[in-house]
């Protein structure tokens, strides 16, 4: 209404200035000249013109807008009042150039920037309203093709006009159109997948990840053409001191730009390596709704380490955000990566192990009997949960138990057999870790030393590191009732073999021990340099080694099992410990066993000679291939590994 | 000369034909885009776009078919899933018990990824609110930024929570400020020590929520 009162105070005005320029001078041109004289007649006519002005833009908002919205109006007015001030700014450094057809320029270039504003903010609101009408597209449609056109226009005569002319106010114009060409081309990005968004019914998944490279280009070309107006503006004129705030904001808007594809490129990543598609009986069991977008999950979903299911798209724009699961907020990245660090750990030590002792390293039949006493807390529950389907599953466990009832193979095997097959909860693992104590353990008392010889299993712990909480040497069982004649006897046989395999296995143990001290004294060096403070001891590399060295001493019947119950009670206390110390939560990852490849070769090599059947690699070696994320924290990694072998030197100091 | 005189047409009088042209054009296209907003159905196409704006949609439906008691909440118009109201009554038993308290909540294009922000329209004291409206809860922070630098992101923003949950947690606020994160601290303050005096204001604010004079001294 105020607006309405002014411009018809203005128009009063102007008509009662010319009505009384005609008035008093009758004719045509001298009433012009007699305007153009007086100032207050000037001062009416201008304001007149500006009324003009501000009623075309109003004109246009109307063809090309229809209603503003309250958002859209708050936006322009906050906009216009920053456009409002860098205008004045650039007046002062053309102060020069200073005329009624630079000002008309001005006000002519912040109505267009207004409307590359509003459209901007029109082709947002495609994403938000249910009801996009064809006046909508004709509109925008229509808005982008003038706008652009009009932006061509006057970079082309700004560059004309400073090609002829030389510099002049004409580059700042150039560039100011310029910058707003390219906001006009992004919008027409954003318009065009939008429009293809709107066309079908699903959510267009990729549009997002569209948007984000058009949002690099786009801010990518501002930041150069701003970069490019400096320079230009330095060498020709002064420090363009208006556009530092637009140019600001186009670096940040370019860094955040970047910051995006790069979150947006990680999330795809951890999407496509991490973690696993959920399956039928995972989308069943859950109830089924996507916490994300509320909607249905039927495919293409995801599920995270805490088992919370999501649709892809929706988790990846989520994680672009961050990284953690929405629902119970875990933090996705960190436990998968602690995971792979600890293997990767690992994979190194064994890895320099191979290369400083070439042809030293015994297979690894052992190995994945050091996890039963592990830790009940629960680390690797996939993997022992594996190991205790091999003992109970492999022929050579049942054959044993048939060979020796009531040994300790009979014993180990139903006990791990017995196991319910979901030995994931801590509950059962503790158990099954008892058991596996028991196994070792108990049957020590009903032995009689007379039923030692046939079993080569008496080799005692290698006495330099012997665990304190040693438990007597595993026992062979009670008598040989079971047994036929023949059975014996060809234990009897073979026991030369096993001796000899057991000797050779404590001459590998020593030599690894040896090395391992080599190394530990290297690591120790490198330690006392980077002056890290040593943590508290119970670590040791035995844990890997001795498992390893045992390897080619499990050559009689009955003997893997025993053996393998005698090992982990001196090793893994150490391991215990190790893995105390190493956050390794996750339990749908575990660490490669890739070593367990080797080994099998070897364990084969004993076959024929021990009846003792190696597990086909496939049972033996759970393969758990995951892609190293690139960002796990390399200084960490190495931080921990300089922890634990200082740790291990410590304790055999 | 007389030709010359008035013939040729100078820029003023070109000026006043065009001003003329003008009014005339842009009250013709505003009265023509008004008939045209009269009968949308005609030439509108209803198509879902976005996860938000469907996202936002079935919450409305929600809040509609089971709204939580004392809650009120709806876009303000169905063209744009974005801007809401609310109206939330005052918890009984509170010292807010009886108003009713118009709220708006904005929601960002990328909804249930990003907090949306919500800011009373009638006029409150409250040590959780500022001034000016804006709500201060943990729910309605992105777990990014802590402005009061104390809060776990436990509590903050995450897709899980809902519009019916924010207005339940402002609903729980109102019965219960947390005077430790003063969003307003004269509220906060004399919420924590002059408890009578804070009762009275917000007596003078639910009857003023309501449309009533001020209650007599």
């Amino acid at each position: 209404m105020r607006g309405f009162l002014l411009t018809v105070a203005s128009f009063g005005l102007t008509a009662s200035v010319v009505g009384h320029a005609f008035f008093q001078k009758k004719q045509f041109y001298p009433s012009v000249v007699y305007l153009t004289k007086s100032n207050p007649s000037m001062a009416v006519i201008y304001m007149q013109a500006f009324v003009m002005v501000v009623l075309m833009g109003k004109l246009f908002k109307t063809v090309f807008f229809g209603q503003l919205r309250a958002a859209e109006m708050e936006h322009l007015i906050e906009r216009s009042w920053y456009a409002v001030t860098e205008t004045c700014l650039a007046f002062t450094v053309f102060r020069d150039d200073f005329s009624p057809r630079f000002v008309a320029m001005f006000t002519f270039l912040l109505f267009l920037k207004c409307f590359h504003w509003l459209a901007e903010d029109r082709v947002d609101y495609m994403e938000r309203s249910p009801v996009i009408s064809w006046l909508f597209h004709l509109r925008v449609l229509g808005l982008l093709a003038v706008l652009g056109a009009l932006d061509m226009i006057f970079m082309n005569y700004a560059y004309h006009s400073t090609l002829t002319k030389g510099a002049s106010v004409q580059l700042v114009f150039g560039f100011e159109y310029a910058v707003l060409f390219t906001i006009i081309v992004n919008i027409s990005f954003k318009y065009v997948l939008h429009t293809i968004d709107l066309q079908s019914e699903n959510p267009w998944e990729s549009k997002a990840v569209y948007m984000l490279y058009t949002d690099l280009i786009m801010s990518f070309v501002k930041v150069m053409l701003y970069t490019v107006f400096l320079a230009i503006m330095i060498k020709v004129h002064t420090f363009p001191l208006f556009a530092i705030r637009p140019m600001y904001l186009a670096m940040r808007s370019f860094k955040k730009a970047v910051n995006d594809v790069i979150m947006s490129r990680r999330a795809i990543r951890n999407m496509n390596t991490l973690y696993p598609d959920a399956t039928a009986e995972d989308l069943a069991s859950s109830d089924n709704v996507c916490i994300i977008c509320r909607e249905e999950m039927v495919t293409g979903c995801k599920k995270l380490p805490c088992n919370h299911i999501f649709h892809t798209s929706c988790l990846r724009s989520w994680f672009q955000r961050q990284q953690t699961c929405p629902t119970c907020r875990m933090d996705v990245l960190r436990t998968p990566a602690a995971t792979l660090r600890a293997q990767q750990n690992q994979q190194q030590q064994q890895q320099q192990q191979q290369a400083q002792m070439p042809g030293m390293m015994p297979p690894f039949p052992g190995y994945p009997f050091w996890m039963p006493q592990f830790h009940p807390g629960a680390q690797f529950p996939n993997q022992q949960q594996q190991q205790q389907q091999q003992q109970a599953g492999s022929p050579a466990a049942s054959q044993q138990a048939t060979q020796a009832p009531g040994g300790a193979a009979a014993a180990t095997t139903p006990a791990a057999g017995s196991q319910p097959g979901d030995a994931s909860t801590s509950a059962t693992q503790a158990a099954a870790g008892s058991t596996e104590g028991v196994a070792a353990g108990t049957p020590a008392s009903p032995i009689t030393p007379s039923s030692v010889p046939p079993f080569p299993f008496m080799m005692p712990p290698p006495p330099f590191f012997m665990p304190p909480f040693a438990t007597p040497p595993p026992m062979p069982p009670p008598d040989f009732a079971g047994l036929t004649e023949e059975e014996l006897r060809a234990m009897e046989g073979t026991e030369r073999q096993h001796l000899e395999a057991r000797i050779e296995c404590l001459r590998s143990i020593h030599t690894l021990l040896d090395a391992a001290m080599v190394q530990i004294q290297q690591y120790m060096s490198v330690v006392g340099e980077l002056g890290i403070p040593p943590p508290p001891p119970a670590t040791s590399l035995y844990g890997y080694t001795s498992p390893a060295a045992s390897g080619p001493a499990t050559s009689g019947p009955a003997t893997s099992t025993t053996l393998a119950a005698s090992v982990p009670d001196s090793t893994t206390t150490t391991d215990s410990a190790d893995s105390g110390a190493t956050p390794k939560t996750s339990p749908g990852t575990v660490p490669t066993l890739r070593k367990d490849k080797d080994s099998s070769a070897d364990l084969t090599s004993l076959d024929g000679a021990a009846g003792f059947t190696p597990p086909t690699e496939g049972e033996l070696i759970p393969e758990y291939e995951e892609d190293t994320p690139e960002e796990v924290d390399h200084s960490e990694i190495r931080r921990r590994r300089l922890q634990r072998l200082e740790s291990a030197g410590s304790d055999n100091q | 000369m007389l030709m010359r005189r008035s013939g040729l047409p100078p820029c003023d009088q070109c000026v006043y034909v065009l001003i003329c042209v003008i009014c005339a054009a842009s009250s013709v296209v505003e009265e023509v885009t008004r008939s045209c907003q009269i009968s949308p159905h005609f030439y509108t196409t209803i198509t879902m776009a976005g996860a938000a704006l469907k996202r936002l949609m079935t919450e409305y439906k929600q809040l509609t078919l089971n709204p939580p008691e004392g809650i009120v909440a709806g876009p303000l118009n169905e063209d744009n899933f974005f801007e809401w109201e609310a109206t939330i009554s005052g918890p009984e038993g509170t010292c807010f018990e009886g108003g009713v308290f118009e709220a708006q909540i904005l929601f960002p294009p990328d909804y249930p990824l990003n907090p949306p922000k919500m800011k009373f329209k009638s006029e409150m004291f409250h040590p959780n609110i500022y001034a000016d409206g804006r709500v201060c809860i943990s729910i309605l922070h992105a777990p990014g930024d802590d402005p009061m630098g104390y809060e776990s992101s436990a509590e903050r923003w995450s897709p899980v929570q809902s519009v019916e949950k924010i207005l339940l947690s402002v609903v729980s606020m109102l019965a219960e400020p947390n005077d430790e994160s003063g969003a307003n601290v004269d509220a906060s303050k004399m919420w924590r020590d002059e408890r009578e005096k804070f009762n009275q204001i917000a007596e003078g604010i639910v009857r003023k929520s309501l449309g009533l004079p001020p209650a007599p001294s």
